[in-house]
Parts: C-alpha cells; sequence; structure tokens
C-alpha cells in the first residue's frame, strides 16, 4: 500500500495533471501510448456528459444568484423597519458610522473595535442572526466579521458541556483576513447538540494567533465563570475579541 | 497563452475539472456542484488579476481544491470526526479516481491545510514537485519536506492499522 505515496510516475505517459492541460487546449496533444490516449479519452467524455447534465445556462443563472445573494449591502440596508432593528442587533460592536462606510463597496477600513455577526441556516431559509436568541441543533451558522486593521483572526465556541471548540481557523493557526465590514467568512458550522447557552468568541489580531492558546484560555475562561458560558466575559488571549450569544434548546414537536 | 478567457469559456473547459476535485474531497454531488459555483466565482473575481504565471488548470485547480479543503474543515468542526466515513467516501470514489487517490483521502484529515493541498496536488493532479510549489505558493524544497511528512505519518497510520485500505467492493 505504501508503494502508492512513492513517486507517482505515470507508466511512461505523460501525468494526469499534464493530460488535462492537452485536453483543455492549453498545450499540443502530443500522445504516444495507448494508455494517455485512454485517460484523455476519459476526460473529454466527462467533460461532455457534465456539461449535457450542467449546461452553461443553468451554471451562469446559479452564478447571478450568487453575486446577488453574496453583495454585502443586501445584509446591511435594512429594507424596512424590521430589517433596521434586525441589522442594529447584528451590529452590536460596530459604530452607527462604521455601518454607512460600508455603503462604499468593497471593504471599508475602519479603526475601531472589531464586531462580529452571523446568519443561520434553518430548514433551508437563511435568516440573520440574533444575539441571544434561540437556536437548534442542526441549524447552521455562518460568521461575518468586521475589523478595521487587523489580519488573523480565530474564532472559538464555548459551550456548556465545557467544550471550546475552533469554528475558523487555519490549520492550527490564525486565519488571515482582510479588514473591512461585515465580511463574510467561508463555510458554515452546524450547532451540535450540547445544550444552553453558547458563547462565540473571535479573536482578532495583527499577529498570527496559535488555535491552541485560544483554546486553552476559553477553558480557562469557562472554568473560571463555573462552566457558564453566559458568565464569560472574556478569554485571557492577546487579542481584541468580538463575541455573541447563543441560547441552544432542543427543537420543540 | 490566452489571458481573458470570459467565466462562460472558463466553466466550458475547466468545468468538469472543478466539479471532480470537489466530488473527489466532498464525497457529495450537491455539495460539489455548490462548491464549483463557488470556485468559479472566486475565480470571476480574481480574473482580472491573473497573469498566466500559471496555467489556468492549474489555477483553477488550486483555488478548488484549497476552497473544497476548507469546507470539509468547517463542516467537520461541530463533529469532531472525519466529514463522512470511509464508506460513504469509497461509494463517491470515481472510476477516475486511481487507488492512490482514494488512499490519500483517507489520510488528508491528519495533516494541516498545506500540507493536503500538497498531497492533492502531486498525487491526484499528478503535479511534478515544481508545479505543485507554483500551485501553491511555495518553494520546491519545503514541497518536498512536506511531502516526506505526508508520507512518514501514513507509514505510521498504515502500519498502525488506523487506515482501512483498499477500495470497498
Amino acid at each position: 500500500m505504501m508503494a502508492l505515496l512513492q513517486e507517482p510516475v505515470a507508466n511512461g505517459r505523460p501525468t494526469r495533471h499534464t493530460l488535462a492541460r492537452m485536453e483543455a487546449g492549453e498545450i499540443p496533444e502530443e500522445i504516444d501510448t495507448a494508455a494517455a490516449e485512454g485517460l484523455v479519452r476519459e476526460l473529454r467524455a466527462d467533460r461532455e456528459a457534465f456539461l449535457a447534465t450542467r449546461p452553461t445556462a443553468t451554471f451562469l443563472a446559479g452564478i447571478e444568484a450568487r453575486r446577488r445573494r453574496k453583495r454585502p449591502l443586501r445584509w446591511l440596508v435594512p429594507t424596512s423597519a424590521f430589517a433596521a432593528a434586525a441589522a442594529a442587533a447584528l451590529l452590536t460592536w460596530v459604530p452607527a458610522e462604521q455601518v454607512a462606510e460600508s455603503v462604499a463597496p468593497p471593504v471599508t477600513r475602519l479603526k475601531a473595535a472589531p464586531g462580529l455577526s452571523f446568519h443561520v441556516q434553518r430548514d433551508g431559509a437563511v435568516a440573520d442572526g440574533t444575539p441571544g436568541g434561540v437556536y437548534h441543533p442542526g441549524d447552521r451558522i455562518q460568521l461575518r466579521y468586521s475589523t478595521g486593521a487587523h489580519r488573523h483572526l480565530v474564532v472559538v465556541s464555548l459551550d456548556s458541556s465545557g467544550a471550546v471548540t475552533p469554528f475558523y481557523d487555519a490549520g492550527g493557526r490564525s486565519l488571515g483576513i482582510e479588514p473591512g465590514v461585515a465580511q463574510l467568512l467561508d463555510g458554515s458550522v452546524e450547532l451540535d447538540g450540547a445544550l444552553g447557552p453558547e458563547r462565540i468568541v473571535g479573536c482578532f489580531s495583527e499577529e498570527p494567533l496559535s488555535t491552541a492558546r485560544i483554546v486553552k484560555s476559553g477553558e480557562a475562561a469557562l472554568a473560571a465563570a463555573g462552566g457558564d458560558p453566559a458568565r464569560v466575559d472574556r478569554l485571557d488571549a492577546a487579542c481584541a475579541q468580538a463575541t455573541f450569544l447563543i441560547d441552544k434548546r432542543r427543537r420543540g414537536p | 497563452m490566452e489571458l481573458t478567457l470570459t467565466l462562460e469559456t472558463l466553466y466550458e473547459r475547466y468545468g468538469h475539472h472543478v466539479y471532480r476535485r470537489c466530488l473527489y474531497l466532498l464525497a457529495d454531488e450537491a455539495a460539489a456542484w455548490d462548491a464549483t459555483q463557488d470556485v468559479f466565482l472566486k475565480a470571476d473575481r480574481g480574473l482580472r488579476k491573473f497573469e498566466g504565471r500559471s496555467s489556468h488548470l492549474t489555477w483553477l485547480s488550486r483555488i478548488a481544491t484549497h476552497h473544497c479543503l476548507n469546507v470539509i474543515r468547517s463542516r467537520k468542526v461541530r463533529r469532531g470526526k472525519g466529514l463522512v466515513d470511509a464508506a460513504t467516501l469509497e461509494s463517491h470514489a470515481s472510476d477516475q479516481d486511481s487507488e492512490r487517490a482514494v488512499l490519500v483521502r483517507k489520510l488528508l484529515d491528519r495533516f494541516d491545510l498545506k500540507t493536503q493541498a500538497v498531497a492533492v496536488h502531486y498525487y491526484v493532479d499528478e503535479m511534478s514537485q515544481e508545479e505543485v510549489a507554483a500551485a501553491v505558493g511555495m518553494s520546491v524544497p519545503t514541497v518536498r519536506k512536506r511531502l516526506r511528512h505526508f508520507v512518514d505519518r501514513a507509514r505510521r497510520e498504515l502500519s498502525r492499522g488506523a487506515i482501512a485500505i483498499g477500495r470497498a467492493a
């Protein structure tokens, strides 16, 4: 089995990457083995089958829908009194003038403290999340951050079972971020079955952070608060922090 | 090399490669299609800055690999273990996935993101070490070091039976 991880010699044929480049028309086709010819034929058939099931028009329509969905202004510009109230609640940590600045796309520089807000997906529908709100195991949340200067971020969750879990980092180190208002972090996180209050903490820094250190600080803070995430004020970590609490309850019948 | 390809042309030329990469890593057709669109959206944003230092295929392969590895990381964060079990992974192994590709995928979650990307480009795409270095933005010696680390760790995992080998029947 280990032999598979030795030098991936392609049995005398050009590498898969080279053949894929030939098939895409990036480099001239110079195929002199049956194995290579077979692989290029496979790639060509795969392209045809793929485009037959996912035609370009469908793809472009999906891209346009995503562009509309991902425009930051859609999330920040209130369209009704309710939305205005929700936006105000979401941006607890971002002063009002900074929200106004967010009208200037694509990224707005801030000078003040960082902020963290979130969206929730439940039963297929996505809505703005409310700090302190009730959410259920299985709901998915996606985070946005706002910061004026920080370039590194680790987000951890402190839950009522005593667990401190990294939500966003990059393989044990902080995630590299760009300063801006309401920047969407890639991917979402599914809320697990640990019920009770759960605190999400974003640690922002101008220098890289170690996730393990942030987790350790979270565990210490949770222990000092008697295991209650609602009583955790901040972590003893060398980073600027933004946090919100959610109340996780079992879904009703 | 043409530098000014439209999104439409990019998709028609490379869509199946991006989708295959996402399906290989995510082992879920809906998630792979979702990720494919995200990858092209990211590519579209970066298209104006594309300077042709690597080929379009290498560039898209890098974006797709990085994006899907991040999706896996964010998905498994609250589940404590791998995204899906080995049987599910194997059931999504396409005919194009070599035995090596299946083994690499089983090993990925034991490594940091950069090592994962290096391993996928090297063992699955069969890029040369120079091509991997260009794709992930590392020096060739660093790529070599990460590959050595990948193989050493794989050997340990395999020898203690932590990885089930072979494809599902």
